[in-house]
């Protein structure tokens, strides 16, 4: 997207600032708060927080061009991490839950990130799937503390703040903290990606070498974004912890890695609110095609999948972008066309 | 049994199942070396070179030549893919293609198992190989499991010789050091990659039938085991021959023998194993690219 | 999402009425459907009213099923059920309307809503799908319902996900109302379904879950299992050594918490039932590939059996490769959980020369009216897995029918505390100080000739009763 909008038609200028513009935050508040309205509020929750781990994802992939296969790493131990506060300290409040998890996660993340950096490109992939890995083994070594295969039970939602402060056994209450969330996240990537630093990670997607070249630490720049990437996702799994009460070594299965690169993939990586829409779309496909053929349902997957990595790389939204985009230009030339008629016929 | 026959035993079956490994990296690391693709449908490839080897058994009656057919078949399809679907991609981010081999993954085992369903499947060592226990110094050791050591020793052999002594093996080797150079002065490797993405998927379904016996067949077979193939090449050294063979031997090893002293961390130890080498030597064991 | 890497799927196409994960929530359509057709949904499985793709409603949210349950009220008094006042009909209390089926614990005429949770897809696809079919077939024996109610039927899949589980069984209960859960088949999905049944305080009869956590220090008084425990499987042991096929034990087992609740059961029973020596034991990695090493520590610990407990692909592993190591030329084999499942998988020279334990064969005395029933429906003889979802959801549905319809715990409980019962095996009842099924347990044979008729296992005999239970006093279990 680009901020020159001279040369443009009128209409396209006028899409470009909208598409450009933080008004579209307000269309993203309007979308999660209708979400639980159209869907029952279960459906809602959970399409909220795994695109929660989406978007968290793909401020690391869409914007660094880094493939992590093992972000299930991040949601997982914030699962547990949750889980285990709660169980363990009776219940602290979940604000504080939240941030105890942000700090852990951004931990793990620096230490997985200073080693998972060394190399780039396929490497990358390979070592965070196999770190990702190695905690699904390890959830079942230390089973004194995850309860191992029988998963952690006992778990509960304490309240916001404390002392019943915004109680969040209540369904509703708990979404709107979660969408509060996302539209949090979602106006931190905005502005993420709009300042020096979110120049200078697209920089690093783009060329490299030619960004190194240019004086910037390019390791530094994408350990920072790693760290981000994975306290959100930490986030994420907080929440899911506390959403589901429950949490099993499945949450760290690098299947849920998978999760997140499809729901991203699908919904669209260079934008802001692509792996959200993913996750809303293929878990909708998932419901229609998994039930009435469930044999098939894994295969189609699959070849959507393909599909998008071959023909629509930019997913739902980029492709619904470009297509608003050929619909303004389609309009400012049909203006262009009846302004020269008019002109002609003037003269 | 004294502790270093225990010791003794743990390396020889850890060989084994460490060279089932080496068959499905080592066509991981040349698919990498040469295309610069990473094969997340590797997987895959192992897990039906295991199901249409026990289809061509029911089929055929012979063990030898279900494997055979099983590897050919599956390395037809790596050859179809690699011309129709892989090929699109090349030059572009490395990360398009390895995205696309995942939803591959995806397709080809939900075709597996839509076809075969989610149960084990049977599948037995041939009548050959089933006989007693063959001694080893003070170890004794089943029959199958000399079998796979020594049959996957050759064939392992067999391409370590064809890469180093032949002219297409030179080609390879060009092509894995300098593939831009390579082309320069005049080699087509458009037909290298269909060969090599071949004979890597064939090799990936010959190690799913062989490991049947063994570990039995499911689904998941391949998954299992591609995992374990990327922490291999990861020490190894993506690109690597040597380093991916000798690794693949250690892992096994090294699953072995901590499974004896320490069972509940012989799962998590091949990890650790990873991140020691990549703290040490970023590059893997044996140096990254080169044979 | 499905992945197929953990939860890969079976195709049934004659079932098409499992709603997936937390999105199969019956569609508003469907409900007015089954509320409008009655004697259809009556019969449970066949008659459950949902099409394929009928169920896949979506973006009609809750607002148009809170109108069905409106509408489904209104049914009812045409129905002429007794009890239902004017003023439930009017609808007018919409937003409640997810509540409103809950909420006839008193006997009431709505119909008894039944959650099924079953691992129809995933690794134990296979025993889930038989749960089901047994869980449909013990339904169809209640044509005419249940203490005046009609019968309903949801089933969802659990894809032996244990998150997959409870958020389906959350969805149950919140959106669709359920009056009571039968199913879970693994540990970790018995245990958290029963957490939930416990918190939401709704009856809940397990088809599975061997774990001892269940019936101790995560026991509660909603929660009833129809399923051997670890401890019991001590019951194969205590025969094989009355048989003298053994004497003394070596363990090799799988390093989870059901592992070490069956080593530390059959240690327990063996010890103080026979005059068989326990040698010790050894860990196995958790789904591991490799036995080896396994193998020759059970070779050199002197004992002349090995017990291998260890579950579904590891024990076929397990058993491939010691056969194929020759330890069965030394000493005997008993893998403690069997069923024809790990009988198909073995080839006939392996299965020749090992022994099994199961709470359940197809053949055993006492089990032919449900065997033949399900065989007969279904076409392949019914797993132990399958025995217990069909005695679980007979135990709940005659509690209720007993109970003029209730489905509220207090009624429910003393009723089947202590109560007998035989609907898949003989000799079975349940204990009130932790509400576990006493069952017989068995020990097999493998059957190498077996393939053809689906005899995979001959049953050599049983052992059962408290004697092969945990001592109520021992359980941690405070009920």
């Amino acid at each position: 997207m680009s901020s020159e909008v001279a040369g443009y038609g009128q209409y396209r200028e006028l899409l470009e600032r909208l598409l450009d513009s933080p008004l579209r935050l307000v269309g993203y508040a309007v979308f999660l708060f209708a979400l639980p309205r159209v869907l029952p509020i279960g459906i809602g929750t959970q399409i909220a927080i795994l695109g929660l781990f989406a978007l968290a994802f793909n401020l690391l992939f869409g914007y660094s061009g880094l493939l992590s296969f093992g972000h299930a790493l991040f949601l997982g131990t914030g699962a547990y991490g949750a889980a285990l506060l709660v169980v363990h300290l009776d219940g602290p409040p979940v604000a504080a839950i939240l941030l105890a998890v942000l700090v852990f996660e951004g931990a793990i993340a620096l230490v997985t990130g200073l080693l998972s950096l060394r190399l780039g490109g396929v490497y990358f992939s390979m070592i965070t799937l196999a770190f990702a890995q190695f905690f699904y083994e390890l959830s079942f070594t230390v089973d004194g503390l995850t309860g191992g295969s029988d998963g952690l039970l006992g778990v509960y939602r304490p309240s916001l703040f404390g002392a019943g402060l915004v109680d969040l056994a209540d369904a509703d209450n708990f979404y709107t903290l979660v969408a509060l969330l996302v539209l949090l996240v979602l106006g931190f990537s905005f502005l993420l990606t709009r300042s020096t630093f979110g120049r200078a990670l697209v920089a690093v997607r783009e060329n490299e070498e030619r960004t190194t070249a240019l004086g910037v630490n390019t390791y530094r720049v994408k350990l920072i974004i790693f760290v981000i990437s994975g306290m959100l996702a930490g986030m994420a799994g907080a929440l899911q912890g506390l959403y589901i009460r429950f949490v099993s070594p499945d949450i760290l299965f690098w299947a849920t890695s998978g999760d997140a690169v499809l729901n991203t993939l699908v919904g669209g990586m260079h934008t802001l609110f692509g792996p959200i829409v993913g996750t809303l779309f293929l878990h909708w496909m998932e419901d229609t095609f998994f039930a009435t053929s469930p044999g098939a349902w894994n295969v189609l997957l699959g070849a959507v999948f393909v599909f998008f990595v071959l023909f629509a790389r930019s997913g739902i939204v980029g492709q619904l972008r470009s297509l608003l985009r050929r619909v303004a230009d389609w309009a400012d030339r049909r203006e262009a066309e009846t302004t020269s008629i008019a002109a002609e016929s003037d003269d | 049994m004294s502790l270093a026959a225990n010791i003794l035993e743990g390396i020889i079956y850890g060989a084994s199942l460490g060279m089932l490994y080496v068959l499905v990296a080592l066509g991981l690391t040349l698919i990498f070396g040469l295309m610069e693709v990473v094969n997340f449908a590797h997987g895959a490839f192992v897990t039906l070179g295991a199901y249409l080897g026990i289809s061509f058994l029911d089929l055929t009656g012979n063990f030898w030549l279900s494997m055979v057919l099983a590897g050919v078949v599956v390395g037809v399809l790596g050859l179809a893919i690699e011309r129709t679907l892989i090929r699109r991609l090349y030059g572009e981010e490395p990360i398009y293609q390895l995205l696309l081999t995942f939803g591959l993954a995806l397709l080809l085992e939900g075709a597996v198992i839509l076809t075969y369903g989610q149960d084990n499947q049977l599948l037995s060592a041939p009548a050959l190989l089933q006989g007693s226990p063959v001694p080893v110094g003070p170890a004794t050791v089943p029959q199958y499991r000399v079998f796979l050591i020594l049959f996957t020793g050759v064939l392992v052999a067999g391409i370590w010789l064809a890469i180093q002594r032949t002219k297409l093996g030179l080609i390879v080797k060009a092509g894995i050091e300098d593939r831009e150079r390579a082309q320069m002065i005049g080699v087509r490797l458009s037909r290298v990659n269909m060969l090599i993405m071949a004979v890597g998927a064939g090799l990936a379904a010959v190690s799913g039938f062989l490991s049947g016996p063994l570990l039995g067949v499911s689904p998941q077979l391949g998954t299992g085991l591609l995992i374990v193939s990327f922490v291999i090449v990861v020490i190894g050294g993506l690109g690597n021959i040597r380093g991916t063979i000798i690794s693949g031997l250690m892992i096994g090893i090294l699953f072995s023998l901590t499974s004896f002293f320490y069972p509940s961390l012989a799962n998590p130890v091949i990890y650790v194993a990873m991140a020691v080498v990549l703290l040490v030597r970023p590059e893997g064991l044996f140096g990254g690219v080169g044979s | 999402m499905t992945w197929l890497y953990v939860r890969g799927i079976i195709a049934r196409p004659e079932s098409p009425t499992v709603g997936r994960r937390w999105f199969g929530t019956r569609s508003a359509i469907q409900l007015v459907i089954a509320m409008n057709d009655t004697h259809e949904s009556n019969d449970g499985a066949q008659g459950e009213p949902t099409g394929n793709g009928v169920n896949r409603r979506w973006f009609l949210g809750s607002a148009a099923t809170t109108a069905a349950v409106g509408l489904a009220g209104c049914t009812n008094t045409d129905d002429g059920g007794d009890g239902s006042d004017g003023s439930d009909g009017d609808g007018g209390d919409g937003t409640d309307g997810g509540d409103g089926s809950s909420g006839g614990d008193g006997g009431s005429s709505d119909p008894l809503l039944i959650g099924g949770l079953f691992p129809t897809s995933g690794p134990y696809a296979s025993a889930g799908q038989g749960m089901r079919q047994a869980f449909e077939l013990a339904v169809g024996r209640f044509e005419d319902g249940v203490g005046g109610r009609e019968i309903e039927t949801i089933v969802r899949d659990t894809a032996t996900a244990p998150d997959t589980a409870v958020n389906e069984a959350t969805s149950l209960i919140n959106e669709e109302g359920i009056d009571l859960i039968v199913g879970g088949f693994s540990s970790s999905v018995c245990l958290v379904l029963q957490d939930l049944a416990g918190r939401e305080e709704i009856p809940y009869f397990a088809g599975g879950g061997s774990t001892l956590k269940a019936n101790g220090e995560s026991c509660n008084a909603h929660s009833y299992y129809a399923y051997a425990s670890g401890w019991q499987f001590s019951g194969a042991g205590v025969t094989a050594y009355e048989r003298d096929i053994l004497d003394s034990l070596f363990f090799i087992q799988a390093d989870y918490a059901g592992g070490e609740g069956v080593y530390e059961g059959v240690t327990s029973v063996m010890e103080s039932e026979t005059d068989a020596d326990m040698m010790g034991r050894v860990l196995a990695p958790l789904g591991a590939d490799d036995y080896s090493t396994q193998i020759s520590k059970a070779r050199d610990s002197g004992a002349d059996a090995v017990w291998a407990a260890t579950v579904g692909a590891d024990s076929i592993k397990l058993v491939k490769q010691a056969v194929s190591a020759g330890l069965t030329d030394e000493m005997e084999i008993l893998v403690g959980v069997v069923g024809n499942s790990v009988g198909e998988a073995l080839s006939d020279e392996e299965l020749g020369s090992i022994y099994g334990g199961a709470n359940f064969y197809w053949t055993a005395e006492g089990s032919g009216d449900f065997s033949d029933e399900f065989r007969n429906d279904v076409g392949n003889p019914p797993e132990w897995w399958a025995a217990s979802a069909f005695d679980a959801t007979m135990e709940a549905l005659t509690a209720v029918d007993e109970n003029d319809g209730s489905v509220a715990n207090a009624d429910i409980r003393p009723y089947i505390e202590e109560r007998e019962f035989s609907w898949s095996r003989p000799d079975t009842s349940w204990r009130s100080c932790d509400h576990r099924a006493v069952q017989p347990y068995y020990l097999l044979e493998g059957n190498p000739s077996g393939s053809d008729s689906g005899e995979y296992w001959s049953i050599i005999d049983d052992t059962g009763g408290e004697a092969i239970m945990r001592s109520c006093e021992n359980t941690g279990c405070g009920l």
